[in-house]
């Protein structure tokens, strides 16, 4: 029942916003902004469970937990990113709001850089010029 | 043998199921290659583990460590990226050096002109002089905060070191031959600052009277020194101040 909720909590905002825009487009813009907060918020929680699943499978299975940490941390980026240059993008700020998904994405790269020194390291063992 | 591939096996399976889960859980698809990427290379590790360990042990702690250190590093100290403060006070440091350096260059110019000065207009010799100099603000030139000049003992012939002073101070001639003497004493770093100059036996006494004036009056018009500021000293050898 919670996506009803949800969805009419966004319905009922963005008719609102569409009647205060022609009076006050700052406000329309903070009501689309807290309504965003508050959906965001009110399912951050649920994914609580959806990790706890993953964190499971990764004990189970016996992969190195510094994978799921890795991993967990490149869906929180990119979702923290992504809520981020929407809203700016909301305003209007376009160029603020790709600048917002770049910042993202090199975090998320950056994420990576210690697997892959791991991997060039293995790879330059396996020559014998790397010995 | 079979245990150990089933574990591995498994430990496949999971990663490419957990790279599937934020395939899924990816917000938009702008993200979706960078993070494709980083479990494209998750995945590759998982397979290669077997080969890892065969050549280099066990890596996962290698990898702890190394995402440990990668993640908790203080970014800035880690990249040597240097911040606007640490610039700024870069920048107020080698400001104050090269003020420094200046200065005494400055200092060490005048000494040198002040010392030939000294010799050529009052006939004295002049073991060392030091100048003191200290800046007067901001875009303004340095300026002479104090003059010590420290004289080479003339020895008279004909009178007793100790009295030379004052004979030669009675002599009253700015210009009256002093005999060139040899400034044999090394220790010529008792600094004008230090307690008194004239206590115990220290080598320098102060001297007042004409040569004083003397040194001073040169000092006043060549330079155009505040005599008050100006300290002048004689060399004192070490039997004479026993005495």
């Amino acid at each position: 029942m919670e996506i009803i909720q949800i969805v009419g909590l966004g319905l009922v905002a963005t008719v609102l916003t569409l009647v205060v825009r022609e009076q006050k487009p700052m406000f329309a813009f903070l009501l689309a902004t807290f309504t965003g907060l508050f959906i965001f918020l009110y399912v951050i929680g649920k994914i609580e469970t959806v990790i706890g699943v993953l964190e499971q499978l990764a004990d189970r299975s016996g992969i190195p937990s510094i994978y799921l940490k890795t991993v967990l941390k490149i869906i929180g980026i990119a979702y923290i990113a992504e809520f981020g240059s929407q809203i700016v993008r909301d305003a209007g700020q376009e160029s603020i709001a790709s600048k917002i998904e770049f910042a993202g994405k090199i975090l998320i790269l950056v994420m990576a850089v210690p697997i892959i020194s791991v991997i060039v390291e293995t790879v330059l063992g396996l020559l014998p010029i790397g010995s | 043998m079979l245990n150990w591939l089933a574990v591995w096996l498994q430990q496949i399976i999971a990663v490419v199921l957990l790279a599937g889960f934020i395939d899924l859980l990816l917000p938009n698809k702008s993200m979706q290659r960078y993070v494709r990427l980083v479990a494209g290379l998750i995945v590759l590790l998982t397979i290669l583990t077997p080969i890892i360990r065969v050549l280099q042990g066990d890596f996962s702690a290698k990898l702890d460590s190394e995402v440990e250190h990668w993640f908790n590093a203080d970014p800035a100290k880690e990249l040597h990226m240097p911040t606007l403060q640490d610039i700024q006070e870069n920048a107020a440091v080698l400001k104050q050096r090269e003020a420094a350096s200046a200065s005494a260059l400055a200092e060490k110019q005048i000494e040198d002109a002040m010392t030939a000065g000294i010799e050529q207009a009052t006939g004295l010799r002049a073991a060392a002089v030091e100048v003191r100099m200290k800046a007067a603000g901001k875009g303004q030139p340095a300026q002479i905060a104090s003059v010590s000049v420290t004289l080479a003992r003339a020895e008279p012939p004909e009178s007793e070191p100790q009295e030379e002073g004052s004979a030669a101070a009675s002599g009253g001639g700015d210009n009256a031959a002093v005999d060139e003497v040899q400034t044999v004493q090394v220790n010529i770093d008792p600094l004008p600052s230090e307690a008194s100059p004239n206590s115990g036996e220290s080598q320098v006494k102060p001297v007042s009277g004409t040569i004083a004036e003397a040194v001073k009056s040169v000092l006043r018009e060549g330079w155009s020194v505040n005599p008050a500021l100006v300290e002048v000293l004689e060399l004192v050898p070490d039997g004479a101040s026993a005495r």
